[in-house]
């Protein structure tokens, strides 16, 4: 039954998930309260408050917005991840692979070890120092790998890893010498949120929406480069545009992704698989499954991230690190007896 | 297509979980602005409150009819100072590494602050009001007026005047100033009785402050500029490091053994460095420190968290330094 | 009718195909034949359009077609590649109905229409029994006629073949190239066929060019190319060459077994 509903399915995770991300905190409100407070909002309706107003604002300008902002990130990161793994024809392929998160690391590392005015759009110096970080990253690495207007998949493989390594080392040596306290610089890169409140969602909601919705209707393209690219240009499509259409548009959601919610693995990798192996390699509909799985994942790991030391909450790339690591190696165990890829 | 119903759907819940944005933040916990002044005592319809007005260390203004009663304090030092002054029943929260003095660790702890902000704790303790160091940062503070909280941060002070400053400003915030100003009068005096002793020596003994010796060839110090080495220059000595500069300073062991300090603080006592472990480092045992053994462990609570306790770190310091003032 | 005219490919100066030119008519097979990197894959790949052309030109019924985008040339020719372990999660009918993609619009959706393309492709290549099992467990026989019927759904008046046999044993061999010729002759079909086994060219094929060093040095029907002379020339071992005693096709084999048997 799972095998032929795959839509209905994660839908249902989903929507698991957002409740429970909505309903735990440090401050434990009653699920009917939650209820009140969220109809409340909606215009028409009016429920007169027996809450304490700190409740209000814990679930409005806290968990919803924080909720939201981990759903649209795992659905960036694992539709990247999965648009990528179809790209590159490997299963090692993840939205990192060509310099995004070091990239996003290194800008948004430099933006905290300047320091930027607050009234100039102080709090969105950090995302978008990440984000410039990201895209240029990733547009040297292309120009590196490209030869005669052709980029070869191993040349970009490689360029990613060699510019990324330098990336990281500029990350590190900006974290040893400059004054900025290394816990935001840690926290950012080990998958925390440099901002919080509705400000983030805003920001992020137009290009993640655009960017996943454009990886969603790749899936043909992406289907038929399974078979390499001579074969594939030889079926009639155009490999040139569409490689660099996936690149550009995976890398963009990636980096936005990135640049709001910080470095985090995983989810990129495993959520892809995962949903391959239940439901099978057709990328026309990998790609929108990955969005929900993505969503519900991160949101899962958040929310451990967020109970096993409360008061204080783990970066939520850790949880995803650990989670996701002997996740990874099952995964391995799996691809040996049958082929899947 | 199920492709299509898929996009679909994830854009309406994306939408509807996205109206609640007009109300972005919450409804202010403390009253706001009355703006009327005082009345004189004429009689009249309705008295009118009083209205006290502050402003912080990044000029925000916030104004109260009545001395705030939920206190949460998210910073060290702040809370000290806020129990010196005899504020401690009007603190309601406090964070993680607020653990001086004794009193504060009864108050609930919001948890740390350089991770996520910990916005639940905080609200769920309805403050009026929150009081911050300069270890909180800007954004921090937008972050929580974002919420709709009264935030009052103050910088560090640079010397014991500026601390007396930071002291009075929390005694005027909290309905206190009697007993800030009898506090600051006791502290200035202690702070005197040093100055006095220290004139009457000539020796100026050169002082390394180890913040962590972990890699010996490259140690940790604090350099010029800081509190520290104003509480080092006060207590009758120089900083061994003086040519470097911040809180957080690196130096070559080499360079140490050619300033060769007389005297050497360990402020990482408390990650179990002993004198007998520095006796033990390869090289060092030709800084004059180390030959006389002029070793003291030293708690780096007291020298560096910005409240009252540095009056004593300023006493101590002078103690190890000049052991024959203060026999 | 498939018009090659002068093609000459080259990589990195160096030339793989010189002035390569011959035509083939619509109901007409051609095998290409020749000793390993003689140019026969390039020939196909040029022909695919995946390698560029130097110089010269390819045409049908007038139609220049490097005019043309992928997406069109690939209405016009479609390539059944080398036989190799297929990958992907793919059932055979998914696999198939990726011929139709120069059909389909960008998002990929399929068509009544399409659907009843690739059922008759499945059906010409006797795989409508295995539309739903995945590829990657398929014998190689069957993986091969899984890459024919992908190129057949994609409808086109030109089918080039780049050694199919390769790797099949003489089952699949037979069956594979007789499911190619019944087809060439009932749709008239324009069929290139890259090969090397040579005794199966004369059975199977109405034209023969042989490529030697990227050179054209013979073309024509089976009996006249395949020449022992030619062919000893062309791979550089003595062959001898008898003549079938029924069709009168030539049968080739090296020389040093009849002398063996001695």
């Amino acid at each position: 039954m799972i095998r032929q509903r795959p839509f209905l399915v994660n839908i249902i995770i989903l929507l698991i998930a957002f409740t429970f991300s909505i309903a735990l905190g440090a401050v434990f409100i009653h699920p009917s309260t939650i209820l009140r407070i969220l109809a409340d909002q909606i215009p028409g309706i009016n429920i007169t408050p027996d809450w304490p107003n700190s409740f209000s604002a814990i679930i409005l300008a806290v968990r919803l917005p924080r909720t939201v902002l981990v759903l649209l990130t795992g659905a960036a990161l694992a539709s990247s991840g999965a648009a990528y793994q179809g790209l590159f024809r490997n299963p090692l392929a993840d939205p990192y692979l060509i310099g995004v998160a070091s990239g996003a690391g290194l800008g948004a590392i430099f933006a905290m070890s300047l320091r930027w005015p607050m009234n100039l759009f102080g709090f969105y110096f950090i995302p978008v120092g990440a984000f410039i970080g990201a895209i240029l990253t990733v547009v040297l690495v292309y120009s590196l790998a490209r030869v005669n207007g052709l980029v070869p998949l191993t040349t970009l493989i490689l360029a990613g890893v060699a510019v990324g390594a330098f990336a990281s080392a500029l990350t590190s040596f900006l974290m040893l010498r400059s004054d900025l306290q290394l816990h935001r610089a840690i926290s950012f890169l080990l998958g925390g949120s440099p901002m919080t409140g509705w400000d983030p969602v805003i920001a992020a909601l137009p290009y993640m929406v655009i960017g996943m919705g454009l990886l969603s209707v790749s899936g043909h393209a992406l289907n038929i480069l399974q078979f390499g690219e001579e074969e594939a240009k030889q079926m009639g499509l155009n490999v040139g545009r569409a490689k660099i259409f996936i690149i550009i548009v995976a890398s963009l959601t990636t980096a936005v992704a990135v640049a709001f919610s910080g470095v985090i693995g995983f989810i990129g990798l495993i959520v892809p698989h995962t949903i391959r192996i239940i439901w099978g390699a057709d990328y026309r509909r990998l790609i929108s499954l990955s969005i929900l799985g993505g969503g519900s994942a991160l949101l899962f790991a958040d929310m451990l991230a967020r109970i096993l030391i409360a008061p204080s909450s783990l970066p939520v790339g850790i949880v995803t690190a650990l989670a996701g690591a002997p996740f990874f190696l099952w995964i391995l165990r799996q691809a040996k007896r049958e082929v899947f890829w | 297509m199920k492709k299509l119903f898929a996009l679909i759907f994830i854009l309406s819940i994306l939408l509807g979980a996205c109206t609640p944005a007009a109300p972005q933040t919450a409804e202010p916990i403390v009253e706001e602005v009355v703006p009327t002044k005082a009345l004189p005592p004429e009689p009249t319809e309705e008295p009118q409150p009083e209205v006290m007005t502050f402003v912080d260390g990044l000029g925000n203004t916030l104004e109260f009819t009545e001395y705030p009663q939920a206190i949460v304090s998210i910073s060290a030092s702040t809370t000290e100072v806020l129990f010196a002054i005899g504020a401690g029943d009007q603190v309601v929260g406090r964070d993680e590494y607020s653990l001086y003095p004794e009193e504060a660790l009864e108050v609930t702890s919001i948890g740390a602050l350089w991770e996520e902000l910990p916005a639940e704790a905080i609200l769920a303790l309805e403050p009026d009001l929150i009081v911050a160091a300069e270890i909180i940062s800007e954004e921090q503070v937008l972050a929580l007026q974002e919420l709709g909280l009264n935030v009052y941060w103050q910088a560090n002070p640079t010397d014991y005047e500026g601390l007396w400053q930071n002291l009075r400003n929390f005694g005027m915030l909290t309905g206190h100033e009697e007993e800030t100003e009898t506090l600051i009068v006791d502290l200035e005096a202690r702070v005197e009785i040093v100055q006095e002793k220290i004139a009457t020596s000539s020796f100026l003994p050169s002082v390394f402050y180890e913040l962590d010796a972990t890699d010996p060839a490259n140690p940790w110090t604090t350099g010029s500029g800081t509190f520290i080495d104003y509480i080092i220059t006060t207590a009758g000595g120089t900083n061994a490091a003086s040519e470097l500069e911040g809180d957080y300073a690196q130096i070559g062991s080499e360079a140490l053994i050619a300033i060769n300090p007389d005297v050497i603080l360990l402020a990482d006592a408390p990650y179990g460095v002993t004198p007998e472990a520095v006796l033990e480092r390869s090289g060092w045992d030709v800084i004059a420190a180390v030959a006389e053994n002029a070793l003291y462990p030293i708690d780096p609570n007291m020298m560096s968290v910005p409240g009252p306790r540095l009056v004593d770190a300023l006493e101590e310091t002078a103690k190890l330094l000049h052991p024959e003032l203060f026999e | 009718m498939l018009k090659i005219d002068s093609l000459t490919v080259a990589y990195d100066d160096k030339v793989v195909l010189q002035n390569v030119s011959f035509d083939v008519q619509p109901g007409e097979i051609l095998a290409l034949i020749g000793p390993n990197g003689t140019g026969k894959s390039t020939l196909i790949r040029a022909l695919s359009g995946v390698v560029p052309i130097a110089s010269g030109q390819v045409s049908i019924d007038g139609q220049n077609l490097s005019e043309l985008s992928a997406n069109q040339r690939a209405k016009i020719m479609a390539v059944v590649p080398q036989a190799r372990q297929l990958g992907g999660a793919f059932s055979v009918e998914q696999a198939v109905m990726m011929g139709r993609t120069p059909y389909l619009n960008w998002i990929g959706q399929e068509s009544e229409s399409d659907k009843a393309v690739v059922r008759l492709a499945l059906e010409q290549t006797n795989l409508t029994g295995f539309a739903d099992r995945q590829i990657a467990q398929l014998s190689g026989g069957e993986q091969q006629r899984v890459l024919l019927a992908r190129a057949l759904s994609q409808s086109t008046p030109v089918l080039l073949l780049d050694e199919p046999t390769n790797h099949l044993d003489l089952q699949h061999q037979t069956n594979l190239l007789s499911i190619v010729k019944r087809l060439a002759k009932e749709k008239e079909l324009i069929v290139i066929v890259a090969m090397h086994d040579l005794n199966l060219v004369s059975f199977f094929a109405d034209k023969v060019a042989l490529l030697v060093n990227g050179e054209l040095r013979g073309l024509g029907t089976p009996e006249k190319v395949m020449q022992k002379d030619a062919i000893s020339a062309a791979y550089q071992t003595p062959v001898e060459i008898i003549q079938h005693p029924v069709t009168g096709a030539p049968i080739i084999f090296p020389q040093g077994i009849l002398e063996q048997s001695e």
